[in-house]
């Protein structure tokens, strides 16, 4: 109905901003990542009725980690057929000992926490095997370029080029609550560039630094969690 | 004509950035959307997780405490109402629930000899901060309470602070959501300094394992709980 009523040019106009949102959304920036194991068991077997749990490092006088980096690590290991219990209800269970302020920063802590009675009790009934510590941050790493819009009666254009990048550095520690022992440790280090030129319409070319960088943590930790046969 | 210069995105968030050809066509309708926020925390608060300690006392909440409401204007002339008053309630009920063996809410200090302390909270400071006024990507809040402690007989025992801050990262359009999450995880981060700080309360502890004693003329061995002999 909409084109209808337009005159030619505005079709004209529509589909060139058509055409170039379908050309920016299928284009992106450019990304490189590495990822490091560091293996302390030798392997590990999650068995039915044992869950994992993704859960991200805030540290209050400093950086968060992000919550949907969490939750894309956690939706990403829901593929690998591993139980992955909610993170906000594990803490809720278990409030508040897993609130940013007072969460166990190693297992000897959280070995200390276990030993009342009541909060290893509410720990077994989760029947989470398998804490995941995400601690990391994507910060940006630089930017440049210009870019000068103008708008009048007759519509808007834009003219320029921006640049920017970012860092993505994250670490998972595995942590099995069996014996209370640390299992092993993921880091991966990505960095992205994202590119805006802008003719008429600013084109963004995002980078998808910190999506990337999900996808291979969650990779690793399938590797980490999957059965082994011994 | 108007003419806007990006010279460069230093002064843009993460987060900004990616959203900046939308957010810059939508910025029209939030700056006619009104100059006002009127927001109420309610969260359903979950108990602490503990052996809990054997004794029962009373909760006080007075009407400035159950019925604060935080008002500000900010330099932008954004006029903010955050209700805090029913969360506060809850918060202190849940929590009291989990760390004593019996709770009672009071109207009075002085309760007699049927419990053996009052507990009165109340809200001494509340601040808050938008991404605007930090240079972050995140609405930030700060809670002050001071926690009383009285005997049966209505005479204070102590007090001390107890303090929370939370933060939310601003999502795009989620500037309310955002602070009402920040002031939520304040809350709760204050109620993780309380379940710590009062197994730092050695002379609290001392008082009411003491009166326990004197009223029951038993013995009551002194629970050391596995987080206290960490402190």
């Amino acid at each position: 109905m909409l084109r209808s009523v337009l005159q030619p040019s505005a079709q004209q106009r529509l589909g060139l901003v058509c055409a170039l949102l379908v050309v920016g959304a299928g284009s992106t920036g450019c990304v490189t990542a590495s990822v490091e194991h560091l293996r302390q068991a030798p392997s590990v077997a999650v068995t039915n009725g044992e869950a994992v749990v993704v859960l991200g490092r805030d540290e209050p006088s400093g950086y968060q980690t992000e919550a949907e980096f969490t939750q894309c690590v956690a939706e990403s290991l829901k593929g690998a057929a591993l139980t992955i219990y909610p993170q906000q209800r594990f803490i809720n269970q278990l409030f508040p000992w897993f609130e940013p302020r007072i969460a166990p920063m190693t297992t000897d802590a959280l070995q200390r926490l276990l030993a009342d009675p009541v909060i290893a009790q509410r720990l077994r009934s989760t029947n989470v095997r398998y804490i995941v510590w995400m601690d990391g941050a994507t910060r940006d790493a630089g930017n440049g370029g210009a870019m000068s819009c103008a708008v009048g009666p007759g519509g808007g254009a834009c003219l320029g080029f921006l640049w920017w990048e970012e860092e993505a550095a994250y670490e998972a520690s595995v942590w099995d609550l069996s014996d209370v022992q640390s299992i092993g440790k993921v880091s991966i280090d990505a960095n992205g560039t994202s590119y805006m030129p802008a003719v008429i319409l600013p084109l963004p070319l995002m980078a998808r630094t910190q999506a990337v960088a999900c996808h291979n943590v969650a990779d690793a930790l399938r590797e980490f969690l999957k059965p082994r046969s011994r | 004509m108007s003419r806007v210069h990006l010279r460069f995105l230093g002064a843009l968030s993460r987060n900004a950035k990616q959203w900046l050809p939308c957010a810059i066509m939508l910025s029209v309708s939030i700056l006619s959307a009104g100059c006002g926020t009127d927001l109420a925390v309610r969260e359903p608060f979950p108990k602490p997780v503990m052996q809990k300690l054997p004794f029962s006392v009373g909760l006080y909440l007075g009407d400035a405490f159950v019925n604060h409401v935080h008002r500000e204007t900010l330099p932008d002339g954004r006029d903010w109402s955050i209700d805090l008053g029913q969360a506060n309630a809850t918060l202190f009920r849940q929590l009291l629930t989990g760390v004593f063996e019996r709770v009672t809410r009071v109207q009075r200090l002085a309760v007699g000899s049927a419990l053996d302390a009052v507990i009165r909270p109340s809200i001494e400071d509340y601040q808050f901060s938008t991404p605007e006024q930090s240079g972050t990507d995140y609405f930030e809040a700060w809670i002050e309470y001071q926690m009383h402690v009285y005997t049966p007989q209505g005479k204070l025992m102590t007090d001390w602070p107890v303090t929370g801050y939370g933060r939310s990262a601003m999502d795009f359009l989620g500037a309310r959501e955002a602070l009402l999450e920040a002031s939520t995880l304040a809350m709760r981060d204050a109620a993780a300094a309380f379940t710590l700080g009062f197994a730092r309360r050695h002379g609290v502890r001392a008082y009411l394992y003491g009166s326990k004693t004197r009223s029951s003329a038993g013995s009551i061995s002194r629970t050391i709980t596995p987080y206290e002999s960490t402190l």
